[in-house]
């Protein structure tokens, strides 16, 4: 395979060597093993960010239940939307790595029917069709009955949690991860299509007679444990792409061949463009006008999860990750590969993608705004043509960077863009 | 009236344009597919006036019989939907047109809020109203709703505004659609010149069928890793959902297949356009012997081993279109916008 690679960068070598050194030229020749590699050290950087800023997170919510106060909840939530930041880059890892696609759910899966935690305000709760759970409300109840079977959900452990992810056999059942923790601090987003987002009392968490709601000893065993869950759960990714451990998942996709190392880098940064992107995150909403479908619901923070999905494809393309103390990862990247094969391709998708970047960030300045800011679930409203603009311009430069990715898995030999699909096939 | 009157106008300016390439000495499996495409769009545009029209009968005189028609009406264009859904490129794309047909798969019921909401409001929308509102307001499963969801029991069908919203739905419906089959014939040309829309037209069924198999059948059935819900059926509310596959089947049979055979014969493969004929044949067999519900065979035992052999036909067809063909002809897929979750 890596023969095959060689064969036509060898023409731009010799045509290159009339000019420089030919020490210098061999250095500079990037191969494909070369940039499979650095990917991997880019996913570890990437996971190793996202757990230290969920454990920053974990302390925080221990000190919230130390001591809820306002300021206490402020903290954790502010440590929330930081830890958003790594997690949502890392997100171009999934699609084209089981490894992480077979986990993720336990972290980040969406939508969900967050009746089955806590408390929720009946008018405004729209669950998933036939969905048993979807009122369960594990806080308020030591036994819940979903899909004709009782459970005992008497104590709250981080074991428990993960078991009950999809109870009933709905992907909406979900009870652990970045998305059940966003409900536990910010609550329902009850504005609809107006300002405002989540408004969950700190006394949701206080004990004795200040606590709201009901459950406060229940509601804070989950936090804990469900924070916790998140911490254990990142250690194992990381571990997963830590170098030279034997038998992780970083040694199984190095032993693979270029080719395919190739594939599953070019498979996550298409499938997250398009389908999961610009389509179930933008498109959807949009067109559908539904704040159900907005990514993250409770803390309105949909803007940053977009852009950071989108700063993810970008750094798989330029082998550039800054990691959240400043410093930055860097090394053989998919461009320099592709500027061997064909340069203005590889000059094409690096406009396309700072385009991507330029109009996802103009959404999240928008949503950030000091004055009159106009977060994701008020762009979506029916008749919102400034919003519809934002997100349609954020949608057409996604889908133009696909199609350019599609052009640069043909440039260079992969000829199958098509999922792993075990188990799917007749 | 103004919708309707913009209608006529575009059919004169359709008429205007070169008909089919009838004159050409060669017939190319695009020009196949392309004709029979159009004939199609022709069939939801025709399909979706009798709707239009149907309701406006009901809401003048609202007796059983108008009703009974307006029903079968709203089938016989779901169905013309269903027979050239498996064309997801083109004109369909733009503004999102599928979506606004049939916003699906809707785990969230949104298309009963939007009708409710809509229900609740103090006056009914007009089409423009419509065509700025959601996608999922404007479709066929929106008219469902009114037709055939419980929470229409408390509300009367025949009552002046419910009747407004439905006739702002169908108008707005047949405005879509009118303008899909013009935009099909305006595309025409420039279809039939490029190479490439072979593969995206092989592509874009093979995509319908993985639909069909994983979301349409699979996911309701329960056979997709999570359990059964009826609710994530296709026209649950009305007791359709193995109909309007049929109806995909059916449009496969007339829409694809003549030009996917031309292109076998062409690339020297005839034994596997007749084996895709014979099991696409099975398949249709096997949806006609069912009844037209989802939802009744997930409790019987029975019914649901006749909904499984549907399930397995089309996943062979599946197979035999996205796999021995897709490999027979060298197609190269790339990304689609059900990549993803």
């Amino acid at each position: 395979m890596p023969a095959i690679m060689l064969r036509r960068p060898l023409a731009g070598i010799v045509a290159l060597s009339a000019l420089m050194p030919f020490a210098a030229i061999a250095d500079d020749a990037v191969t494909a093993d070369a940039v499979v590699h650095h990917y991997a050290d880019l996913a570890h950087a990437n996971y190793a960010d996202a757990l230290n800023a969920a454990e920053v997170l974990n302390e925080r919510i221990d000190e919230l239940l130390a001591n809820p106060t306002a300021e206490t909840l402020n903290a954790a939530k502010q440590a929330w939307l930081q830890s958003r930041i790594p997690y949502q880059q890392s997100e171009v890892f999934r699609f084209g790595n089981a490894v992480v696609d077979d986990w993720e759910g336990q972290l980040n899966a969406w939508p969900l029917d967050e009746g089955m935690i806590d408390y929720v305000e009946g008018d405004d709760y729209q669950h998933e069709l036939g969905n048993e759970g979807a009122t369960a409300n594990i806080i308020a109840n030591e036994r819940i009955t979903v899909g004709g079977e009782t459970l005992d959900v008497s104590d709250i452990t981080p074991e428990q949690l993960a078991d009950l992810n999809e109870i009933g056999g709905s992907e909406a059942n979900v009870a652990s991860g970045y998305h059940a923790i966003e409900f536990l601090l910010w609550g329902q987003d009850l504005h609809g299509f107006e300002a405002g987002n989540g408004e969950r009392p700190v006394s949701d968490f206080q004990t004795g007679d200040d606590c709201t709601h009901g459950h406060c000893d229940r509601r804070r065993t989950y936090l804990d444990a469900v924070s916790d869950l998140l911490v254990d759960d990142l250690e194992w990714m990381v571990a997963q792409w830590a170098p030279e451990t034997e038998g992780n998942y970083r040694q199984e996709l190095l032993a693979e061949s270029d080719q395919e190392g190739l594939r599953r880098m070019l498979f996550g940064m298409g499938s997250l463009s398009l389908g999961e992107l610009a389509g179930e995150r933008m498109k959807v909403a949009l067109e559908a006008n539904s704040y159900e479908d907005e990514h993250d619901c409770f803390s309105d923070n949909t803007h940053n999860s977009h852009y950071y999905n989108g700063q993810g494809i970008q750094n798989i393309y330029t082998g550039t990750y800054q990691r959240l103390d400043g410093s930055v990862v860097e090394g053989p990247s998919l461009e320099d590969l592709l500027a061997q094969e064909n340069g203005e391709l590889a000059d094409t998708l690096s406009e396309q993608m700072e385009a991507t970047m330029a109009r996802l960030d103009a959404i999240k300045q928008a949503a950030e705004a000091e004055s009159s800011p106009m977060a994701f679930d008020m762009m979506i409203a029916p008749g919102n043509e400034q919003g519809s603009e934002l997100i349609n311009e954020a949608i057409l430069t996604l889908v133009a960077q696909t199609g350019s990715l599609e052009k640069a898995a043909g440039e260079l030999g992969v000829t199958s863009l098509q999922p792993d699909d075990a188990g799917h096939q007749f | 009236m103004i919708a309707s009157l913009r209608r006529l106008g575009l059919l004169a300016c359709a008429l205007l344009a070169a008909p089919l390439s009838l004159g050409m000495e060669t017939t190319t499996p695009r020009d196949m597919w392309f004709g029979a495409v159009e004939q199609q769009y022709a069939e939801l545009s025709a399909a979706s006036e009798r709707l239009e029209a149907s309701a406006a009968r009901f809401c003048q005189a609202p007796d059983e019989a108008h009703k009974q028609r307006l029903e079968d009406d709203w089938l016989s264009a779901y169905q013309a939907w269903q027979a050239v859904r498996f064309i997801q490129f083109g004109p369909v794309e733009q503004n999102s047109r599928g979506w606004q047909l049939q916003f699906w798969p809707d785990r969230k019921n949104l298309v009963g809020r939007k009708v409710s909401g809509w229900l609740k409001a103090p006056d009914a929308p007009d089409v423009q109203a419509i065509a700025n509102d959601s996608v999922a307001i404007q479709g066929f499963p929106a008219l469902e709703y009114l037709l055939y969801d419980d929470a229409m029991d408390e509300q009367v069908l025949s009552d002046p505004a419910v009747c407004d919203l439905m006739q702002s739905i169908t108008t707005h419906l047949a405005d879509t659609t009118s303008a899909l089959h013009r935009d099909w014939q305006a595309f025409g040309e420039h279809y039939r010149n490029t190479p490439r829309y072979t593969e995206t037209t092989l592509a874009s069924a093979i995509q319908a069928l993985e639909l069909l198999e994983e979301k349409r059948l699979g996911d309701p059935m329960g056979l997709q890793g999570t359990s059964a819900n009826g609710y994530l059926a296709e026209a649950w509310r009305s007791g359709h959902s193995v109909r309007l596959v049929e109806s995909t089947l059916e449009g496969l049979r007339t829409g694809f297949l003549p030009g996917l055979s031309a292109l076998l014969r062409e690339a020297d493969a005839v034994a596997l356009a007749e084996a895709f004929r014979d099991q696409l044949n099975d398949a249709l067999a096997q949806a006609s012997e069912l009844q037209p519900g989802l939802v009744p065979s997930l409790e019987d035992e029975e019914a649901f081993r006749g909904l499984q052999s549907l399930y397995l036909n089309i996943s062979q067809l599946r197979h035999l279109l996205g796999n021995e063909i897709a490999a027979e002809l060298g197609l190269v897929r790339g990304f689609n916008s059900s990549d993803g979750d």
